[in-house]
């Protein structure tokens, strides 16, 4: 039992600090709720509107591009598009009306945006950019749509596909940090399988196990008071 | 404080809430220790590469957009029908989802056969495994997000327990399941400590003993500095 109680001691050396950061964590996300965490706010997914008419055939795409997958046709705010997927995991946008690849305007962008949100802001600011800080896997061009809200929301455009890829807004540095903090991947991408974190939660296992065999003991020994 | 008074109060702290550190402990360490894609059961089917031919016989998608013009999305896609590969439109609207033969335009039904063949083209795993397959109209399982409904569900008798959900109109695999992924939801269930329906954060008790375990660590940390603190006597120097 000495040993078990030795261990326990060096093990919370080595982790008390982690462990506080975990329930401090842990606490926050309860707190603000998944809504906030990944700042949908002020999100709704954009009603899906019927396709309207298109003037680009299907089959020129099919002659145009090698091992196709599938070619689906949407809208995207009025204007009907194609997406053609191949065998490769690329994904390719063409407009279905005038048959050249895709584009996005910044009026469009801000249309998309509007669709995508329920906040009470309107848009106060479009600008052109190529990816963003906040959002990690998102390196390509498009724009990002500045609303007037509390939050200072921030909608962000693909311009190649007429896509929103997300929003954010002044506290998803916060909620992103305790990702961070909680998965002990300080890279942002959010992977809790790094090896640092499975050390860290072999340790902490041994930590709380050996911990509760003392409480047993003193459980045992009457040892509460 | 006194150290014996800050013993006493990790002691009773441990008993009334510190056993969730132990099952927090657990249930985290099962979750960091194997690889997330392996718990989504990725291993368990192969990506079907089936390109759409140059000399594919279809009708243009204008006739289907005149046919179906509440249609929200229109694809062309390859599905195994009656045991060969066709090209099929895949028409979403508003009211659901259904398959159209590319040439004809005839809607396309898949039955218990078909989704038996779909689902053995996806799994990777022994081709003599036998297989149920069940459909599944309302009441799903709890692993089974209700808004997929209606599915066809595929029992493989392997090892893994494994699982696979197909759309009961399209035949595309929708969810696949295992029972390291049936281990990881349960260990996710303790963790937020949402025992109904596993999904919800923001309980009060998910908080509450966050905050008492939050005061069990710092009593833990008051008996740390009590025996590593500075000795008032220092070591004479030799």
């Amino acid at each position: 039992m000495r040993y078990v109680r030795k261990l326990h001691r060096w093990l919370s050396l080595v982790i008390f600090i982690q462990v506080l950061i975990w329930l401090v964590s842990g606490l926050y996300f309860g707190w603000v709720g998944h809504q906030s965490l990944v700042a949908h706010d002020y999100f709704q997914s954009a009603p899906k509107a019927p396709v309207g008419s298109v003037f680009y055939p299907e089959n020129a795409l099919i002659e145009r591009f090698d091992n196709i997958k599938s070619v689906e046709i949407r809208s995207i705010s009025e204007t009907a598009q194609y997406l053609v997927l191949t065998v490769d995991g690329s994904r390719h946008y063409v407009n279905a009306q005038t048959g050249e690849r895709w584009q996005t305007s910044a009026p469009l962008a801000a249309k998309l945006a509007r669709q995508s949100y329920n906040g009470p802001g309107s848009v106060k600011e479009v600008q052109a950019v190529t990816g963003s800080d906040e959002i990690i896997d998102w390196n390509k061009p498009g724009y990002r749509v500045t609303f007037t809200d509390d939050i200072h929301t921030r909608v962000y455009v693909d311009a190649a596909s007429g896509e929103v890829v997300d929003h954010r807004n002044n506290n998803w540095w916060l909620s992103d940090w305790m990702f961070r903090l909680h998965f002990m991947d300080y890279s942002g991408e959010r992977d809790f399988n790094s090896l640092l974190n499975i050390i860290a939660a072999t340790i902490a296992l041994w930590f709380s196990l050996s911990g509760l065999i003392l409480l047993g003991r003193s459980l045992k020994h009457r040892q509460l008071f | 404080m006194k150290l014996r008074q800050w013993r006493i109060w990790h002691r009773w702290l441990s008993l009334l809430f510190g056993l969730q550190l132990v099952v927090w402990s657990i249930s985290g360490a099962y979750m960091v220790f194997f690889d997330l894609s392996f718990i989504h059961g990725d291993h368990l089917v192969k990506k079907l590469e089936q390109p759409i031919a140059d000399n594919a016989l279809t009708s243009p998608v204008s006739w289907v957009l005149e046919q179906h013009p509440q249609a929200t999305s229109v694809r062309l896609m390859r599905q195994w029908v009656k045991g060969s590969l066709q090209t099929v439109y895949r028409v979403e609207s508003q009211t659901g989802t259904q398959l159209l033969n590319a040439e004809s335009l005839e809607p396309v039904t898949l039955d218990r056969m078909d989704i038996g063949y779909i689902a053995r083209q996806h799994y990777t795993g022994n081709e003599e495994t036998k297989a149920q397959v069940s459909y599944i109209e309302d009441r799903p399982p709890g692993e089974l997000n209700p808004a997929l409904l209606p599915v066809w569900r595929v029992d493989f008798n392997d090892l893994a327990g494994a699982t696979l959900y197909f759309s009961a109109t399209t035949g595309e695999l929708v969810t696949k399941r295992h029972n390291f992924w049936r281990l990881f939801d349960f260990f996710w269930m303790l963790h937020i400590m949402d025992y109904q329906d596993r999904v919800d954060i923001e309980t009060w008790w998910l908080k509450a003993f966050s905050i008492a375990n939050i005061l069990f660590v710092i009593t833990g940390t008051a008996l740390l500095y009590f025996h590593f603190r500075p000795r008032r006597k220092s070591r004479r120097a030799a």
